[in-house]
């Protein structure tokens, strides 16, 4: 069993899944409209400002990870460079997706409170940025926002393709999306996962929270919500079916996850609260065409600790290859 | 800033101590969960990838030994062989440590014990699936088939289907031991022939045509034409039947001929490629035309 990733990276990939995923349900609320329905949108200042401190902390994080690169910090500048490495497009994302999602925030921040922009513009020590103040916010964010959804992507898959990178040393992480086919599965994984925390913290948290989810309007999210967590269960029962098909250290691995020493970790945790309990609760919001506060806190709260968990036990459950 | 609805900037701390709230919590909980479900005994698993030098520890003092070797062997045994330098050990395979490779065990100075399982060539064809192309997963597999007399490609079905194939060092030379392993197009070139001159091969099997086969139906040396060792595509024109000036001297090959093969025209007169536009005139172009253009 492999014992270099635990606890660690678990939090890293958790953070930096859930910040791509609420600035990719931001940008949607953006360019679908959601976001003006009403003067104060908790789901798209949350997606908006949010992202960018969690994954700077992420990073931070990554660094403490990083032995050589903490005690060596100019060693990370060669990170940039090696351009065949998914370390170093990894690093490429994180470096352009941190700003553009802090500026994104810092949009939405200024639309959202008016009283906010106009105190920040009447600062005589801003004077220098008036040519900024005369651009179309609402267009200039959305312009963020598109670039920002486009990174995000980019950021939530790029650590199921980090981990896959791993493979062969490592079979159970490198397991291919179709059969036959040299196209990892994990990156589909992480990207339903960063999709499904990503809007369990904006929609189903902080909408019934704050507006008793009467934010978003119908029912529209909520079937999207359902169908990424039927995609998530689909992926895991692919995962491991595979794993146990092809034998050796991956079907030693899912049994680790699915039967044995991590069981009980797995089935309260991932499919209890990430597949069984949300998809109840959104279902029910679906019908209904709003969560009330029980099915949202709860559904938000359960994906959430089952984000963190399928990171974890997908890095504590790889097992290396047997020679 | 009075002005500001301060209920309204409590979402982004509020979601921000969620986040670190789960993660405090799940950090809490999954000890506990671990706590309540019953440790399993240790199982007998396969053993493990040992990509660490340490591992084989105890086989470096006895292989960079002389003194040691002729103690276990006697004193008239071939060690060279056997004998490691300290610094080919920390060449790049030689870094994965010797049971990697090799098996064995190298936790043991005990010869018998460390020997149990070993594998003298791990490049062979028989051992190489389990070793080798255990790292090696993405061999070069672009040039068809039927154009290398040993195509990885034939190698990797010999070794799936158990018939007997060459060895990876066979091409690719021998690794760790103080070498590197040969992975250029002039370093295999120049181990093949090596390797055929000492084996007494035909002559023609010196050269390109050692590994290679000619996808044309000429009789030429492949540099004739060929000028480059990375790609086919470049190449000069060394010999042609007819002199090739004008509107001929720059066009490639396979607009005349059919690829690959070049005997396809036979007469080599202006009708075998182009036709008449005209109704004046009989086929010998040349009376009015010359190569430089058709205006001319």
């Amino acid at each position: 069993m492999q014992t270099t990733w635990g606890w660690l990276p678990a939090i890293y990939l958790f953070l930096g899944g859930l910040g791509a995923g609420a600035l990719m349900v931001a940008a949607i609320f953006e360019f679908f409209g959601e976001r003006y329905q009403s003067d104060f949108c908790p789901t798209a200042l949350v997606g908006a400002t949010v992202p960018g401190p969690l994954v700077i902390l992420g990073t931070i994080l990554l660094i403490f990870d990083l032995g050589a690169g903490l005690r060596e910090p100019w060693r990370i500048f060669y990170m940039f460079t090696h351009f065949s490495s998914v370390m170093t497009w990894g690093v490429w994302l994180l470096t352009f997706f941190i700003p553009v999602s802090l500026v994104y925030g810092f949009l939405e921040v200024l639309d959202t409170f008016p009283a906010a922009r106009d105190w920040l513009r009447g600062r005589r020590w801003l004077h220098w940025t008036k040519f900024l103040w005369n651009l179309p916010l609402r267009r200039t964010k959305r312009v963020f926002a598109g670039i920002g959804l486009g990174l995000a992507i980019g950021v939530a898959i790029y650590t199921g393709i980090l981990l896959s990178a791993v493979g062969p040393a490592i079979p159970f992480w490198s397991t291919p999306a179709f059969p036959g086919l040299h196209i990892p599965l994990m990156p589909f994984l992480f990207l339903a996962s960063a999709f499904s925390t990503g809007e369990s913290l904006t929609v189903d948290l902080m909408a019934t929270l704050f507006v008793d989810g009467r934010i978003p309007r119908g029912r529209r999210v909520h079937l999207i919500h359902l169908a990424v967590i039927t995609a998530e269960a689909l992926l895991i029962s692919h995962l491991l079916i595979h794993a146990f098909g092809e034998g050796g250290a991956a079907a030693e691995a899912a049994r680790q996850i699915a039967l044995g020493q991590h069981s009980l970790v797995f089935w309260v945790f991932v499919i209890l609260l990430a597949i069984i309990f949300p998809f109840v609760g959104h279902l029910y919001a679906a019908g209904l065409g709003r969560h009330l506060k029980p099915s949202g806190i709860s559904s938000g709260i359960s994906i959430l600790f089952s984000g963190l968990f399928l990171r974890y036990l997908i890095l504590v459950g790889g097992i290396h290859a047997f020679l | 800033m009075s002005r500001f609805r301060k209920s309204r900037w409590v979402v982004i701390p509020v979601a921000l101590i969620l986040v670190l709230g789960v993660i405090s919590v799940g950090l809490l909980l999954e000890p506990a969960l671990q706590a309540l479900m019953a440790q399993p005994a240790p199982t007998p698993t396969p053993e493990l990838l040992n990509y660490r030098a340490p591992q084989s520890v105890e086989c470096i003092y006895c292989h960079v030994s002389e003194a040691d070797l002729r103690v276990a062997l006697g004193p008239d045994a071939d060690i060279s062989r056997l004998l490691i330098l300290p610094d080919e050990v920390y060449s790049l395979h030689g870094r994965l440590g010797c049971v990697t490779c090799h098996g064995g065990n190298g936790y043991t100075r005990d010869v018998s014990v460390a020997h149990q399982g070993l594998v003298p060539n791990p490049s062979d064809y028989r051992e190489a699936a389990r070793v080798c192309l255990h790292c090696h997963t993405d061999l070069r597999t672009d040039i068809p088939e039927k154009y290398l007399h040993t195509p990885h490609e034939r190698i990797l079905r010999g070794i799936r289907e158990g018939w007997e194939v060459c060895a990876c060092s066979n091409c690719h030379g021998p690794v760790a031991h103080g070498v590197e392993p040969i992975g250029s197009h002039e370093g295999l070139a120049a181990y093949c022939i090596d390797c055929h001159t000492a084996r007494n091969v035909p002559p023609e099997r010196l050269k390109c045509y050692g590994c290679h086969i000619s996808p044309h139906d000429i009789e030429l040396d492949c540099e004739t034409c060929h000028r480059s060792v990375s790609t086919w595509a470049q190449v000069r024109l060394a010999v042609h039947p007819m002199e090739l000036t004008g509107g001929h001297a720059g066009i490639s090959c396979f607009v005349c001929h059919e690829k690959p093969a070049f005997r396809t025209i036979s007469g080599y007169t202006c009708k075998d490629c182009h036709q008449r536009p005209h109704d004046f005139g009989d086929d010998n172009c040349e009376r009015c035309h010359t190569p430089e253009g058709w205006s001319q």
